[in-house]
Parts: C-alpha cells; structure tokens; sequence
C-alpha cells in the first residue's frame, strides 16, 4: 500500500534498489492499470492501528499538558501569593524612605490572611509537585512505552506492503510472459527466474500478512488491558491531588477572614463599592490628560469623569437614578425662602468666623411652604446672593490658599455676623480658634488639621497628608474620621462651597443631626460647605 | 511633533545633561522622589499580580481541558468487544461535569472578581506616569530658567528688561512645577496607600474561588471511589502496565523490523 515510506527510506542501500525496482509497479497500479491484491480483512485491522497510533498521540500529548498545567497552577497560585504579600506589605517590600517614613500601616489581620495564603500556597506547590511527577512513571512511561512497540508493528506492516509489492509485480510480470505466443529463450529463462522469485514473495507476504492478521487483535487486546491500570494510576493521582488541594485550602478559608456565607461573586459585589471609592478621589487618575493645560488646583467646574471613561462609576448604571430634583428638598425650600439668602453674604462658617460661640445645633431654617420655583433652586439662591457676595467666586483653589491664611481674607469675614440659625458646624475658616468648639466627629483631629494649617488630603478615613506648598510637612496619620458618599454632583455657588460629583467621598469635618444644614466636609483637600441632603452617610 | 514641541525636548534634553554634569542648578524633593520610587515599586508588583491571576486561570481551564480530552481518549482504546468498565464510564461522566462547571467559575466569577479588577487597577498606572513626566519635565523648565535668572544676576545684560523677564519666567515656571509637584506628592501615597482597600475583595475572591474549585474537583473525584477497585500500596499498577507491556513486546509483530 504506502510503498512512500519506502521510497523515502533510503538509508540502506538495498532498501533503496528494492524501492526503485518497486517504483513502475507502484505507479502502475496507483494509476489503475494493474490489478492489486486486496485483503479486506487486513486493511481493517490496519485503519483500527491507524486509529489507535493516531490517539496514543493525542493521549501522550494531552497527559504532558495535563501535567504542565498542573504545575503551572501550582506555581501561578504560589507567586500570586508572594506577589500578594508584597503589595500588602506596608512598604511594598521595599525599606521605609527617609522622608515620607509613616505609611498606613495595613490592618494586621490582612497581613495575617495574606501571609498565611502565601505560606499554604507555597506549601501546596512543595507537597504537589512529587504527586504531579508520578504521573510520569505511572502514565507517560507505558503509554510511551506501547507507542514504541506500535511503531514496530509500524514497521512490519510496512514490510508487509513491500512483500506484497512485489509478490503482485512478480505475479503480473510472470503472467504476461506466460501469455505470450511465442517465447524466446531468455523469456523461458526469465519465466523461471520470475517463478523462483514469485513463489519468495507470496511465502514473504503471506508470512507476514498471516502474521499481523494473527497477531494485531492481540496487540489491540493487550492495549485495552493496558488502559486499566493507567486509568486507575491516573484516577488515584488526581484524586489525590484535589484531596491535598482542598485539605490545605479548607483550612485557610476558615480562618475568619474570608465571608464564606456568599459566593465568589455576590461576596466580591458586596465589596466591590469599596474598590471604586477608594481610587474616586485621586484626581491624576480622575484628569488624566485633560489636567495638562491648567496646571492649578483642579477646577471642579470640569467633569472628573469627562476625561477617564475607565474610571469606574460604582452607581453607574446599576443605581436607581438619583431621586426627584433636590428641589423638593427642604432646605432647598429653605434656600428660596431666604433664611439662607440673609446669611448668603456670611455663610455659616463666617460666621463662625467671627463668633465662635457653639451654637446649638441646627434648628432647621424656617421651613418654607412655598416649593422653589426654579427646578433649580441651586441656580436662584445664587443669584439672589448676588448683590451681597462677589459672583466672580475665587476658584476652589484660590479658596483653598485662604483657608490656609492665617487670618481670612478680609472679603470673606461678614460685616454683619450672619444670624443664619444654622449651626457654627463649619471650621472651614481654619483659624485655630475655630476649633475652641469640638464636635464629637472631629475631636482631636481637627485639632491637629489647625495645628497643621494646611489643608489635607485624606484617603479612605486613614491618612490624612498634608499638601505640598508651601513647604512640606510630614504627612499626618489620623484616627477614622467619618466620611459620606455624595448622592449627586454639586457645584459650588459661592466661594466657600464644596463642589464634588456623585460618588465622590467626603470626609465629614462637621455636621449637624439634620441632613436638611449645610454640613461641613473635605475632599480632595478642599473644605468646604454642601448640602447634607446631597450625601449619604456609609 | 510639532516645532515648539520639539524645541522644549531639545531644551529638556540640554538641561537635563547640564545638570547631570554639575553645570545647572538642580531642584530635588526627596519626599515626591521616594514616593516615585515606592509607585514603582507597587506598578511593578501590581503588574506581576495580574500577570499571576491570569495565569492561574488558564492553567485551571488548560487542566480541566486536558483531563476531559484524556478521559475521551482513553474511552477511544476500548471497542465493543472490550467496553470500558463501570468506573471509567463513570469516570468521565464526572470530569466532564468537572470541566463544565470549573469553566463556568473561571469564566464568569474568577474573571469578574479577579482578572478584571486587578486588570483595571493595572490600567491606572500609565495615565499615573504621564502625571509624573509631565512633573519632571516642568521640573527641568524650571531649572534652565533658574540657571537663567543666576547667570543675569552674575552677568547683568545691558538690556535691563531682560532680568525681570526671565525672573518672571521662572516664577511662572516654579509656580507650574510646584502644584503639578504638590498634587503628586500629596496623590500618589494616596494611590500607594489605598492599595489593599482596592485589592482585598479580589484576594478574598481568589481564595473563596480555589475553595470552590477544590471542592468540587475533591467532591466530584471521592464520588467515584466507590466505582473504582480499592488503591493499592505500592506500585501493583505500575507492575501491571509492565507486565501488559512485556507480553505486547513479545508479539513476534514487534520484533521483526
């Protein structure tokens, strides 16, 4: 049949004179001009070897990727947990700096979760790796073992092919000269060489036919019986395997810090609203390249998320939509109904200002009947206030320089102490003496944000960081201090508000029990007032 | 790159070989440089991280892969004459479900909670850098226009304009280096430190997900002991197999090439 390989097989040289002297025959009969002996019973037996050479190498090739992705997990699982350990180390594996020593310090039971994940991983890797490598004894060696015997049999039934090669082209030949009327000779000499020939083949190949044909369904018997001990070796090893994997696992998940009661998933949904807040309030991130042409403060006027569509939006789509316009709110209605235009020129922290007397807390703003006519009332308070305060507002940065002063700037300080009933909740005027009062969210804190006299930055209610110019002082840890989640954007309407987008986190400086007061709250590094309705506590 | 883009490259370029050597004044801050280096240090490490994850998940898929098309092809060696016993029938019923199942966590919860998260957090790193070589080339403006303003003030020009001009020019330049100076001094340890906050779901995610793997890949293979003759101490299978093998090599087939 495949006389190719034959003719390909030229290293012995009388493999190669038998395959050219083969060469017309196979031609011819390829060609279909002479008849070829067919053994159907043969050719059967060779499709099923065909078949079982074909999958013995998909098995061998399929038990190494097996293998290697065994390995691969391991040690993927193992370097994720020294990668992890790493990060959550204070200092990232690196020594402390000189300059900026105090880090936040991450909370020891996350330390202890990440080092134990990392010691069991890495032990899982040590106690697998042997288990993974009896794979190779119990079930690479015999599989590679019987595919070596397969390409012996290979082998012979090649052989076969040649043998019957040539018993059909001495059978053809021999024939035709039988055929002929008259013959010479050589042709009698040539007659008999062929009959002597002739009778070699046919006892060659039907040696070998007979063979293969006896013995194939014994190979393919002993093959199947193979399988059962290679089965049963690979069975117990996997078993094993996964029953070592989740011996060391189960523990480690029991350990407390994990919450079991909800799946991979819902239990990382659950937590996912943590994630996003915690990168909301970096404004490099936030900016991106748009920041490059203003190199001051960041302006809220521009949308923190114009320019970062990967900014994640935690409430995005996801949320209910904000609710009804804030026009509804009550103190909104307060806003149109003037306590808080009489205290527009001398918002409440001016007032403050100038005396610092704790006044009680907030008794709401006379509640107004009338609902805000405009739908936004935002867009009325400040223009009525217009005649009292400058509309050219400072930009947020420029305020925030004045909170810094030592002494407010003098447009800031009311002529008129405000009588707004709102509370003096707001130390947004960052004289010391502001602090004389202490509210039981800011207690010692807010002491040391004066002492500081420089705006802070404060992540996650851990650190707070004093900003850079002028020159530095060393960033401060400070205790939690209670922070809120902003419902809606706001922007500031005057000089001394706070402008934040939905989602933004708010450290709470000062606040009153009523949602409907201004409260006082930093972000960013801005202090400022805002609306309490528009945040949400977390 | 347009032309005065390229004339403050090449400006940048001189300033920054001049005060290598010593021919320029130099502005350091030590706190943004440490802070610098700690960013690096945590982009590296949160690179290595997702390189980890994703890793992880295709080595899981690849094993689950693998041992289903290892049970099918083992499944090819047996015929009608010679069917598989029970345990194998059995066998690749379950690591077929197995796969199914260890797929569908990969895929949907592990991509989710894992890969995408630590993905994202990656993703922030360059808009990050761009912030700090923006910063460092206002630096080096500032610089040149310092050494500027100092050789004036050594050197008075005839034209009194001159000084006070490049004194405003580099105040301006201060002033712009400063702010994009502090906001990335005051941000980046904002970045550094919120790092766990950002990372633990997905750590407790990785765990909770090799729990529910191992589970069920445990689970699924101590259901089928009960298909399968009891393990034996020792290398028997492997005496087994030799055995089989010795009698295949005695074929006179195999031994006639």
């Amino acid at each position: 049949m495949s006389s190719k390989t034959g003719l390909l097989d030229l290293a012995p040289q009388k493999g190669f004179t038998k395959a050219v002297s083969r060469l017309p025959h196979t031609l011819s009969t390829k060609t279909g001009i002479r008849d070829e002996t067919n053994d159907y019973e043969f050719k059967e037996l060779n499709t099923r070897f065909t078949n079982c050479e074909k999958t013995t190498t998909v098995f061998l090739a399929e038990i190494c990727k097996y293998r290697d992705s065994v390995t691969a997990m391991l040690n993927h699982q193992a370097e994720f947990g020294i990668a992890l350990a790493e990060v959550y180390d204070a200092n990232i594996g690196e020594p402390a700096g000189e300059v900026t020593p105090r880090r936040v310090q991450t909370a020891p039971e996350s330390i202890q979760a990440v080092d134990d994940f990392q010691v069991v991983m890495r032990e899982i890797r040590d106690l697998l790796l042997p288990e993974v490598d009896k794979l190779e004894s119990a079930v690479v060696q015999p599989i590679t073992e019987m595919q070596n015997q397969m390409k012996q049999i290979r082998k012979t039934i090649v052989k076969r092919d040649h043998k019957m090669l040539d018993y059909d082209r001495f059978r053809i030949s021999l024939k035709k000269l039988q055929e002929k009327k008259e013959r010479t000779l050589s042709d009698e000499k040539q007659s008999f060489k062929l009959e002597s020939q002739l009778e070699v083949a046919t006892a060659d190949y039907e040696g070998l036919n007979g063979l293969l044909k006896e013995e194939l369904p014994g190979f393919f018997w002993l093959r199947t019986q193979l399988m059962e001990p290679i089965l049963l070796s690979l069975y117990y090893i996997q078993a094993r395997i996964h029953a070592i994997l989740w011996d060391r696992i189960d523990p480690l998940s029991r350990s407390g810090y994990y919450d079991l009661t909800m799946d991979v998933l819902n239990g990382y949904e659950s937590r996912k609203d943590d994630i996003n807040l915690t990168l909301e309030s970096v404004e490099i991130i936030k900016k991106g390249s748009a920041q490059t042409s203003k190199y001051g403060r960041p302006s809220h006027d521009v949308s923190p998320t114009g320019s970062a569509p990967s900014t994640p939006r935690p409430y995005g789509s996801g949320k209910p939509s904000p609710p009804a316009p804030p026009a509804t709110k009550p103190w909104q209605s307060a806003a149109s109904a003037k306590p808080w235009q009489t205290a527009a020129s001398a918002k409440p922290w001016q007032a403050a200002q100038n005396n610092n007397q704790p006044s009680p807390p907030a008794p709401a703003p006379a509640p107004a009947p009338a609902p805000a006519p405009a739908p936004k009332p935002w867009v009325a308070s400040s223009a009525a206030p217009a005649a009292g305060v400058p509309q050219a507002a400072p930009k947020p940065w420029q305020a925030r320089k004045d909170y810094v002063a030592p002494s407010p700037p003098p447009a800031y300080s009311s002529p008129a102490p405000a009588p707004k009933p709102a509370s003096a909740q707001n130390n947004g005027g960052s004289g010391p003496n502001v602090h004389l009062h202490v509210s039981p969210f800011s207690a010692g804190i807010v002491a040391s944000v004066a002492a500081a006299a420089a705006t802070q930055a404060y992540q996650h209610g851990k650190t707070a960081l004093a900003k850079k110019p002028p020159p530095p002082p060393v960033p401060k840890r400070l205790g939690a201090r209670p922070m809120v989640v902003a419902l809606y954007d706001y922007d500031a309407q005057q000089a001394g508000d706070l402008s934040f987008r939905k989602d933004d986190r708010i450290e709470i400086i000062e606040r009153t029990a009523n949602t409907d007061d201004w409260w006082t709250g930093k972000l960013n590094g801005q202090q400022g007032v805002f609306p309490g309705n528009y945040v949400q506590e977390i | 790159m347009s032309w005065s883009g390229f004339k403050k490259n090449l400006n940048r370029a001189t300033t920054s070989v001049m005060s290598k050597t010593g021919n320029m004044d130099r502005t350091t801050d030590r706190e943004f440089e440490e802070e610098e280096k700690r960013f690096k240090n945590l982009q590296s490490k949160a690179e290595k991280l997702h390189k980890e994850a994703n890793g992880y998940a295709a080595a899981v898929r690849n094993m689950t892969a693998s041992q289903l098309k290892i049970a099918s092809t083992i499944d090819q060696y047996y015929d009608e004459g010679e069917p598989m016993g029970i345990y194998g029938v059995k066998y690749k019923e379950a690591i077929t479900k197995l796969e199914q199942q260890t797929r569908e966590e990969v895929d949907t919860a592990y991509r989710t909670s894992v890969l995408e998260p630590i993905g994202r957090y990656s993703a922030y790193f360059p808009e990050i850098n761009e912030a700090v070589k923006r910063r460092n080339k206002k630096l080096l403006d500032y610089d040149a226009a310092r050494s500027k303003v100092r050789k004036l003030v050594e050197k008075p020009s005839e034209d009194s304009n001159k000084l006070p001009r490049a004194e405003h020019e580099a105040n301006q330049l201060r002033e712009m280096y400063e702010t994009m100076n502090a906001q990335l001094t005051s941000e980046l340890p904002k970045i550094i430190d919120s790092r766990v906050a950002y990372l633990d779901p997905s750590f407790e995610a990785v765990v909770k997900s090799q729990l529910s793997f191992a589970q069920d890949a445990h689970n699924t293979l101590e259901n089928l002991r009960q298909f399968f003759p009891p393990e034996t101490e020792g290398y028997e299978l492997e005496q087994a197999a030799e055995g089989i093998l010795t009698q295949m090599r005695e074929l006179s087939i195999c031994g006639l090439a």
